[in-house]
C-alpha cells in the first residue's frame, strides 16, 4: 500500500513536470504582448508625448533646451514648408506678373496714346525748391538700388546666376546685400520726410473726385487740381504707406527674433516681398508719368521749376494760390481755365 | 542737378552712418548665446583651436607623417 | 548609393548632451553656435521625451530651395551641404528649415552676419576632401575616411543613429517590436515625407 502510494505520488509529480512546459505555453498564448512585453509590466509610452499628439495641440513642437539660444526649443516648425511654397513658386510669379505687367501695360499705353502733350509758354514757376528736389532724389536714388537688389534676392539665382556664375554672383550677393540693409536707413528718413512736408497738400478733398471723374490725365481731360491731383496723392500715400510698411518689415528682419518668432520672421519676410514688388511696380508708373509720360512734367523734379502753361493746365488751382500768395508774378492772359 | 548730387551725397553718408551705427550694435553668437562659463581662450574662436592634442590632422597627412604616426602607434602599443 | 538620415530614438534619450558636445568638439565650433542640441518635451511632467536635433538633411530640402544664392547642394549620399563662399547670410534658410538648423555667427542680419554654418553630416563642404580649407569652413570630414557623423557614434544609449535611411529603420523597427514600444521617428515625415512604418 506504501508502495503503491509512493508510485502514484511519483506519477502525479512525472505527469506535472510533464504537462508543465504545455500549461506555460498556454499562459503565453493567453497574452499576446508577452513578446515586446516591458519586463516591469507598465507600458512606458503610455502617457510619452509623440509627435502626432504635439501637433495636435499645436502647428509646431516646442520644447525646453539648456542652451541660451531660445530658438533652438523650437524641435519642428513645419510652416518652413509652406513659407517655402510662397517663396519659391508663388513670389516670383507674382512679382514677375505685377511688374512685367505694368512695364507692359505703360508701353502699350504710350505706343497707342503717345505722350500727353502740354501748352507752352515763356515763364516759368517754382515747383519744388531744393529741399524738396532734394530729399526726393535720396529716397528715389535709393529706392532704385533698393528694388534692384531686393529683386535680386528673388530673381538673382534664376537670371544673373547663370549668366555670370555662382563665385562672381555670390560677391555681387553680399554688395547687393550690404546696399540694401545700409541704404535702406537714408530711404526710410526720405519717406519719413516726404510724409511731413507733403502730407498738407495730399488730405484727399471733393476736388480729387472730381478729378477723378473727370477720368484724371488718362482719359485725356484735365480737371480742376490743386498743389497735388488725385493721381499724384495716390502715389504719394502708396510711397509713405508701402515705404512705412517696408521699413516696418525690414528692420524686423535686420533684428532678427527681437520682435516675433520665426512664424512672425516669415510672414514679415512675405510681407517685405509682396508688397516690394507692388511698390516697384507703383514707381514704374510714376517714373513714366514723371518722364515720357507727361510732357514738361520732369523739370519740377529736374530744376524745380515748370512752364507756367504747364501748371496751369495740370495745376490750375495751385497756380492761383500761388500767384495770390505772391500778389501778382508772372500771369497768362486770360481766364484760368484746365485745358482741354 | 545739384540737388541729386547732394542727394547722392547725404543717400551714401547716411547709409555710411547707418552701417558704423548698426555694427556697434551687432552682437557675435559667443555673446549673445553664451552661458556664463569659465573661459579659457578667446571665445568666438575655436576652443582649443586645432591640432590640440599634436596629432596631424587628416590634412597634414603625407606619406612621411602618416607612417610617423603609424610608428608611434604602433610603438604606444608595443610598449 | 546610400541615402544618409538621422533618426532620434526619444525613449532611449537620456538627454546626456553628448552628441551636443561631440559635435562642438569634433568641428571645433565655436561658441553660440550649435549645429545639434536636444529639446526636451513635456519637461518635468510624465511622458517627458528628449529629442537630438540637428539638420536632418531633407529629401527637397527648403533651405536650398529658398536659398537667394543657390548655395545648397546635394551629395551622392543625399547630404545637404552648402558652399560658404556664396552663402551671403540673409537668414532665408532659416525661416525654411523645419528644424532650426541654420546657425549664423553674428546676431542682427546686417553688414556681416558671417556665413551660415550647420550640420554637414560630418562631411565637410564643397572643399576637396581633408583639405585646410575645408576643416576650417565645416569642421572635419568623417563620411570621407568611411565613418558616420560623430554625434551618433559615441551617443551613450545608441538613440541617435545615423546611417543609410533604410538600414536605420530597420535597426528602430526591430528595437520597437522587441521592446513593445516607440515613440516614432520624429521629424521624418517633415523631413522626407514619409515615417517609420512598424
Amino acid at each position: 500500500m506504501r508502495s503503491a502510494l509512493k508510485l502514484l505520488s511519483t506519477l502525479v509529480v512525472a505527469v506535472t513536470l510533464a504537462g508543465a512546459p504545455v500549461a506555460v505555453g498556454a499562459a503565453f498564448a493567453q497574452n499576446p504582448t508577452q513578446v515586446g512585453e516591458n519586463p516591469s509590466g507598465d507600458n512606458p509610452t503610455a502617457d510619452s508625448v509623440n509627435e502626432e499628439y504635439l501637433f495636435k495641440q499645436d502647428s509646431k513642437i516646442h520644447g525646453r533646451v539648456s542652451i541660451p539660444d531660445q530658438k533652438a526649443a523650437n524641435l519642428i516648425q513645419p510652416q518652413g514648408r509652406e513659407y517655402r511654397a510662397f517663396h519659391e513658386r508663388s513670389l516670383p510669379w507674382i512679382a514677375g506678373v505685377v511688374i512685367l505687367g505694368m512695364i507692359v501695360v505703360l508701353a502699350a499705353f504710350l505706343l497707342i496714346k503717345g505722350r500727353m502733350a502740354s501748352p507752352r509758354s515763356a515763364e516759368k514757376i517754382t515747383r519744388y525748391n531744393a529741399f524738396e528736389r532734394f530729399n526726393h532724389w535720396m529716397t528715389a536714388t535709393c529706392f532704385i538700388v533698393l528694388a534692384l537688389s531686393g529683386l535680386n534676392y528673388i530673381f538673382g539665382k534664376r537670371l544673373l546666376m547663370p549668366l555670370i556664375g555662382p563665385d562672381a554672383f555670390g560677391t555681387a550677393s553680399q554688395l547687393a546685400k550690404y546696399a540694401h540693409v545700409y541704404l535702406a536707413w537714408p530711404f526710410m528718413l526720405g519717406v519719413l520726410t516726404m510724409l511731413f512736408v507733403w502730407v498738407k497738400d495730399n488730405i484727399p478733398n471733393r476736388i480729387d473726385w472730381a478729378w477723378l471723374k473727370a477720368g484724371g490725365g488718362v482719359l485725356g481731360g484735365h480737371a480742376h487740381a490743386e498743389r497735388f491731383n488725385a493721381g499724384q496723392k495716390v502715389i504719394f500715400w502708396m510711397v509713405v504707406g508701402f515705404g512705412l510698411a517696408m521699413g516696418v518689415t525690414g528692420i524686423a528682419m535686420l533684428f532678427p527674433f527681437a520682435l516675433v518668432d520665426v512664424n512672425g520672421m516669415q510672414l514679415m519676410q512675405i510681407v517685405h516681398a509682396s508688397i516690394g514688388a507692388l511698390f516697384i511696380a507703383g514707381i514704374i508708373l510714376h517714373i513714366y508719368t514723371g518722364t515720357v509720360g507727361i510732357e514738361g512734367s520732369f523739370s519740377a523734379m529736374g530744376s524745380g521749376e515748370v512752364d507756367l502753361a504747364w501748371a496751369r493746365a495740370h495745376h490750375d488751382l495751385w497756380v492761383e494760390e500761388q500767384q495770390a500768395k505772391a500778389g501778382g508774378g508772372p500771369r497768362l492772359k486770360g481766364h484760368p481755365q484746365p485745358a482741354e | 542737378m545739384k540737388a541729386f548730387l547732394i542727394a547722392l551725397v547725404a543717400a551714401v553718408a547716411i547709409g555710411f552712418v547707418a552701417s558704423v551705427v548698426l555694427s556697434g550694435s551687432q552682437q557675435l553668437a559667443y555673446q549673445k548665446f553664451a552661458t556664463s562659463g569659465v573661459r579659457i581662450s578667446e571665445p568666438g574662436t575655436n576652443l582649443v583651436g586645432h591640432k590640440w592634442n599634436g596629432d596631424p590632422t587628416p590634412a597634414d597627412f603625407t606619406n612621411e607623417t602618416r607612417e610617423k604616426a603609424e610608428d608611434a602607434r604602433a610603438d604606444s602599443k608595443g610598449s | 548609393m546610400a541615402r544618409m538620415k538621422f533618426l532620434c530614438d526619444a525613449d532611449r534619450c537620456i538627454e546626456c548632451n553628448a552628441c551636443v558636445t561631440a559635435c562642438k568638439n569634433e568641428h571645433e565650433v565655436p561658441w553660440g553656435i550649435n549645429r545639434r542640441r536636444v529639446v526636451t518635451l513635456n519637461d518635468g511632467r510624465p511622458g517627458e521625451r528628449s529629442v537630438s536635433m540637428a539638420c536632418m538633411h531633407c529629401t527637397d530640402a527648403p533651405c536650398a530651395a529658398v536659398c537667394p544664392v543657390n548655395c545648397f547642394y546635394t551629395t551622392a549620399d543625399a547630404v545637404v551641404l552648402h558652399s560658404k563662399d556664396i552663402c551671403i547670410g540673409c537668414g532665408y534658410c532659416f525661416y525654411a528649415c523645419p528644424f532650426g538648423a541654420p546657425q549664423y555667427p553674428r546676431v542682427g542680419n546686417f553688414g556681416s552676419r558671417g556665413k551660415m554654418d550647420k550640420c554637414t553630416y560630418c562631411s565637410g563642404g564643397p572643399e576637396p576632401d581633408f583639405s585646410v580649407a575645408e576643416y576650417e569652413k565645416y569642421g572635419s570630414n568623417r563620411l570621407a575616411e568611411g565613418k558616420l557623423p560623430l554625434c551618433a557614434e559615441m551617443c551613450s544609449t545608441k538613440a541617435l543613429l545615423a546611417g543609410d535611411g533604410e538600414m536605420i529603420a530597420e535597426i528602430y523597427k526591430q528595437r520597437v517590436v522587441k521592446r513593445g514600444y516607440g515613440s516614432g521617428a520624429w521629424g521624418w515625415k517633415t523631413a522626407y515625407r514619409e515615417t517609420v512604418t512598424i
